[in-house]
């Protein structure tokens, strides 16, 4: 199935054209892979070529996608894409649509499930999953329809390394044997060197092809190598965690513990749905939990939750979770004038949102950034507000390259500065190297790990 | 029963007793209402509480109508037509999975699928507002910011949550193959059967027997 573009240029509404003049092939049996900075269009051409755009926004379009086949599309956003309750009534409703012979339904949805290596989701409800399993049934539904050709918008932010390079074996079987066209967007392209057929680089308003020599030179290199971490602090504990356990309402996700959690900068690793985003919710209270969880040597549940929220803070995983008002100023002045301390002066914030180039987007409604943008804006707003204990819940999700790097070098500044970091995240940064401490989520336990065999 | 016939069903019964007078009609229903109920095996705590909820504005009805009306008859009318609305509308619910009324309202009343859908996932969306707004709250108390049940910013993260829901929403179907219009298949087609339209057609007759007769 060939997609053949022409002169496609797009802009949205007072914004310059964030695509201009772009011409692209791309050929049935690839597998291709559009690279950029956030914020440099990777979501608006995959939402063009899916024929959601311009009809889904108030952009313009000019130029002309020529294709005769249909697409599905995976979001970039894990949530908000399902229309149905379960994952079997989703699979059932999309394939629905497609006027799916009744009769070969039960197979079309075990198959895609077990591609996606997640057979045991199927009659889960939808919203009670994780992150990334809900990226896993996402990729699914595009499975199970079987359209020619695939649009993936970074379908792994939120997965597991294995998983990952299980669904993106798969995805070239996949390929090969039934002629697709796969078009995904990612950040870190190690995982395909080798295996992706193009790769595209999305940058100052324009698609380059870049022949694959030029991209493994351009890889972060990353030796294998053995990272140590302690595993006991001279700092006093700042959270203990008493006979702690919790459930997602029907199975274990923590066994009863006892442990203590430290100043300077925690890494939280554990595979999709072991409970890391539960286990945050509820050091907030978001989640229930059994046993006593101190902060300060405070119990929390004694706690007033305003007074608890002046010493602990999350990164939710959804970045829109956290905002309050419109626009990108209307943000960051929030967050000054609520800011616990007075560390984060004017001219320190103004030089940090030049660096994540976010300067100037200032009066943008926060909700049209691009995914990585509202990552980035969370990030610095909390980062403001300057709580004592920060967690952060897949922060580098969505991020490029350069500003994972200087989100992690913030967060280690920091973690030096006396602060508490907890983070969970899937994608190999800086700041797993740099964590001083590493807790596994496996097998329903926390459990602190001292050496850690990275590749 | 097939759920739409049910539906429409239990609308006849609530629009014709809104235009009679019959006490002793309204209690007959009531009672046949009650049976069918306990022949459905509904969960007993929850119907007595429902019951026990539409008391209060039965009775108000009924005082209202006794000291003001000074009809004691208009107020016994009312008061078991509330019982009507409410057995019967429990009937209802209590015994209909949303899932199937809505397999069968698109395939059987063929009401535009887009509607369909929507309403379904909207009611999809319920059990999941008292979480949101709690998540709400406490995301703006980590920025520094007491949101109160009468703060003005909980409405409007709350209304904004529901307008990017509703845009994701129809984005979302449209790359799942929806398109408005065009014919879907079934995997649990739901039919109305001989013996569907029969118990219809039937209690519908017994209906205007009880209602004219009595
Ligand atoms: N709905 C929208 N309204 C206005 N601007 C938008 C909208 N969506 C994205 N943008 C802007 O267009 C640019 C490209 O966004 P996007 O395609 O999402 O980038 P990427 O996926 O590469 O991170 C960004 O500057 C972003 O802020
Ligand atoms: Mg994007």
């Amino acid at each position: 199935m060939m997609i053949n573009i022409k002169d496609l240029s797009f802009s949205y509404p007072e914004q310059d054209k964030i695509l201009n003049q772009i011409n692209l092939k791309f050929e049935p049996n690839s597998m291709n892979l559009l690279f950029g900075p956030t914020g440099s269009g990777k979501t608006t051409l995959l939402k063009l070529i899916a024929g959601l755009y311009p009809k889904y926004s108030k952009g313009e379009m000019s130029g002309k996608i020529d294709m005769d086949e249909k697409t599905a599309m995976l979001f970039q956003d894990p949530n908000h894409q399902f229309a149905m309750k379960t994952v079997k009534e989703e699979l059932i409703f999309a394939l629905g649509n497609l006027q799916v012979d009744p009769a070969q339904m039960p197979n079309r949805i075990d198959d895609a499930l077990a591609f996606c290596g997640i057979s045991s989701l199927k009659n889960r409800t939808i919203s009670t999953l994780s992150g990334g399993e809900k990226q896993k049934v996402a990729l699914a539904v595009t499975v199970a329809m079987k359209r020619p050709v695939l649009l993936l918008d970074e379908p792994f932010s939120n997965v597991d390394f294995e998983s990952k390079k299980d669904i993106i074996r798969r995805l070239v079987q996949l390929k090969e044997e039934h002629n697709r066209t796969i078009i995904i967007s990612d950040h870190n392209l190690s995982d395909y060197i080798g295996i992706a057929d193009h790769f595209f680089n999305v940058q100052n308003d324009s698609v380059k092809p870049i022949p694959v020599k030029q991209i493994k030179n351009r890889l972060p290199h990353h030796p294998d190598k053995e990272i140590e971490y302690k595993i006991m602090s001279d700092n006093d504990p700042i959270i203990n965690l008493l006979n702690f356990s919790m459930t997602d309402g029907n199975q274990n996700l923590i066994e009863p513990e006892n442990i203590d959690l430290y100043p300077g900068i925690t890494y939280l690793n554990g595979k999709n749905g072991s409970g890391k985003s539960t286990f945050f919710k509820a050091l907030s209270r978001l989640h229930s939990y059994n046993g006593v969880v101190k902060i300060l040597n405070r119990n929390i549940k004694k706690s007033s939750l305003p007074f608890l929220m002046r010493y602990e803070n999350l990164v939710f995983q959804n970045s829109e979770d956290q905002f309050l008002t419109i626009t990108i100023n209307d943000e960051i002045q929030l967050a000054k004038k609520n800011a616990i301390t007075k560390n984060w002066t004017d001219d320190r914030i103004n030089d940090l949102m030049e660096e994540l180039h976010l300067d100037q987007l200032t009066d943008r409604v926060v909700y049209s950034l691009s995914g990585g943008q509202k990552k980035k804006l969370q990030i610095v707003i909390m980062l403001i507000r300057d709580a004592p204990i920060l967690m952060l819940d897949e922060p580098f999700a969505g991020l490029d390259q350069e500003s994972t790097t200087i989100i992690s070098r913030l967060l280690e500044d920091e973690a030096h500065a006396g602060k508490t970091i907890i983070f969970a995240s899937h994608q190999q940064t800086e700041l797993v190297d740099n964590a001083d401490f590493y807790i596994e989520l496996a097998n329903h336990r926390l459990t602190y790990k001292e050496d850690v065999h990275e590749s | 029963m097939n759920p739409s016939l049910k539906f429409i069903l239990v609308l006849i019964i609530a629009l014709e007793v809104s235009f009679t007078n019959s006490i002793v009609g309204n209690v007959i229903l009531i009672v046949v209402g009650l049976l069918y109920l306990l022949v459905k095996r509904v969960k007993l705590k929850r119907l007595l509480w429902i019951l026990l909820i539409a008391v209060i504005p039965a009775i108000g009805l009924l005082i209202s109508q006794v000291l003001y009306a000074k009809s004691s008859h208009a107020g016994i009318l009312l008061f078991t037509r509330i019982y009507v609305y409410v057995i019967y509308g429990a009937a209802f619910t209590l015994t209909t999975k949303l899932y199937e009324l809505v397999n069968s309202l698109e395939q059987n009343l063929h009401l535009p699928s887009k509607f369909v859908y929507g309403v379904m996932a909207a009611f999809n969306l319920l059990p999941e507002i008292q979480a949101e707004v709690n998540k709400i709250k406490t995301a703006s108390l980590m920025r520094g910011v007491k949101l109160h049940w009468w703060s003005p910013t909980l409405y409007f993260r709350a209304i904004l949550s529901a307008i990017r829901w509703s845009e994701n929403l129809a984005q979302g179907m449209e790359s799942h193959g929806f398109v408005e219009g065009q014919s879907r298949t079934f995997y649990e087609p739901v039919k109305i059967t001989m013996v569907d339209w029969l118990v219809f057609v039937f209690n519908v007759i017994l209906l205007q027997a009880i209602l004219l007769l009595l």
